[in-house]
């Protein structure tokens, strides 16, 4: 059998801000053979969902990155993108769903695209959570390292299971982030606060909003025993680190990726 | 009804009429505590026709948009989906919420954030 081939859109934060989560991410991939593509050219994807009727001109970046994913989808064998920025997901999944609704708006939007071919709705978008989810056992078997010491408050954020229809696990209560760590043999905690909000972009004009936003959380996990807070978005990882540092007493909580951890365990 | 409220309701396509009031998006509003008016009370200032009132609150400006109260509103009134509009009637009279050379430490903030904020905070 043909290992499994992705297409990868790696979005703008991860190349400037978190190149250490796609070099860990792509990593583990390798390990468990599925071979990962970066599209050789792709587009801003808005980072917000435009959620206005008549404001579809915002689809546009996001749509023509879907149109190269689509070309090269044939060259490489599988339509099927994945993603590591949860917002990436979000606007790129929303997109589709709401083409696929509206076949009138890809007229509309198709009017903007000039050199590009038509959309033909068909490429799948991934989150990295559901690769490792559909691959677990194999990671089980590449465990290499026994994790000691570390308690895990799996953090998800907003925009990977918002809204409903874009999810990819229930957005009260999810747990693919919580089955992995735990079949890996890492301990994770209880965590009601696992889809509260980290503040978001107000980090960058109203950063106490964020800041409390974020306290918040930190102090949530510290009270579960967590000494630890994985998380899958650089900017949830971003606005916990800086309510952290602006944090007069010490949590004893530390923020990183997902990744991080299952390199670790793998010995990466 | 009044030309500004026609725009709420064209440019969400979502009908604040439906709403009966429950306060569930009040309720799961992660951002609540820092609005001067809850999500439940603009959509009321909106059946009203005080549109002014809905337009001078903040509640819009502290939204971001996370969906929670678009997933939980049993009337799909969706009022994560009608503050787009509220911020775009504002924006698109070419009123910026935001000014770039105020930012601090702009460098360091994550891409994302300064696309998300330049997408829901300028016209």
């Amino acid at each position: 059998m043909r290992g499994v081939r992705l297409l990868y859109y790696p979005g703008c934060t991860v190349k400037r801000n978190a190149l250490e989560y796609e070099k860990k991410a792509l990593e583990i991939l390798g390990k468990i053979s599925i071979e990962v593509r970066e599209l050789d050219n792709w587009y801003c994807c808005g980072a917000f969902y435009s959620l206005a009727k008549d404001d579809l001109m915002k689809h546009v970046g996001g749509l023509r990155t879907l149109v190269k994913a689509q070309v090269q989808a044939r060259q490489y064998g599988t339509n099927k993108l994945l993603t590591l920025c949860p917002m990436c997901y979000n606007v790129l999944k929303r997109i589709n769903k709401s083409l696929s609704e509206n076949p009138g708006d890809l007229d509309t939007l198709s009017l903007f695209m000039d050199e590009e071919e038509r959309y033909t709705i068909g490429i799948e978008v991934l989150h990295l959570l559901e690769v490792l989810r559909d691959n677990i056992e194999r990671l089980k078997g590449l465990v290499a390292v026994e994790v000691k010491d570390v308690v895990v408050a799996p953090y998800y954020g907003c925009t990977a299971l918002r809204p409903r229809e874009v999810a990819f696990d229930n957005a009260e209560d999810p747990v693919v982030m919580d089955d992995i760590l735990k079949a890996l043999g890492i301990k994770v905690v209880e965590f009601p606060f696992k889809t509260e909000c980290c503040g978001a972009y107000h980090s960058v004009f109203n950063r106490e909003i964020a800041i409390e936003k974020s306290r918040e959380i930190l102090e949530e996990a510290a009270a579960r025993g967590a000494n630890t807070i994985a998380v899958i978005c650089p900017l949830c990882k971003y606005n916990l680190e800086t309510a952290l540092s602006s944090s007069g007493r010490k949590l004893g909580v530390k923020v990183i990726y997902l990744t991080d951890l299952v390199s670790q365990v793998m010995g990466l | 009804m009044s030309e500004a409220l026609s725009r709420v309701l064209e440019y969400s396509g979502k009908n604040p009429y439906a709403c009966y009031q429950c306060g569930m998006c009040s309720a799961v509003c992660p951002m609540v505590k820092f609005m001067d008016t809850p999500p439940h009370n603009v959509i009321r200032l909106l059946q009203i026709g005080a549109v002014t009132a809905a337009l001078s609150s903040n509640t819009a400006w502290v939204c971001v948009s996370c969906m929670r109260c678009v997933d939980r509103c049993p009337r799909n009134v969706a009022p994560g989906v009608i503050f787009e509009a509220l911020r775009l009637i504002t924006l698109r009279q070419g009123v910026d919420k935001l000014r770039y050379e105020e930012v601090p430490n702009i460098e360091e903030a994550p891409t994302m954030a300064l696309v998300g904020v330049s997408r829901k905070l300028t016209g």
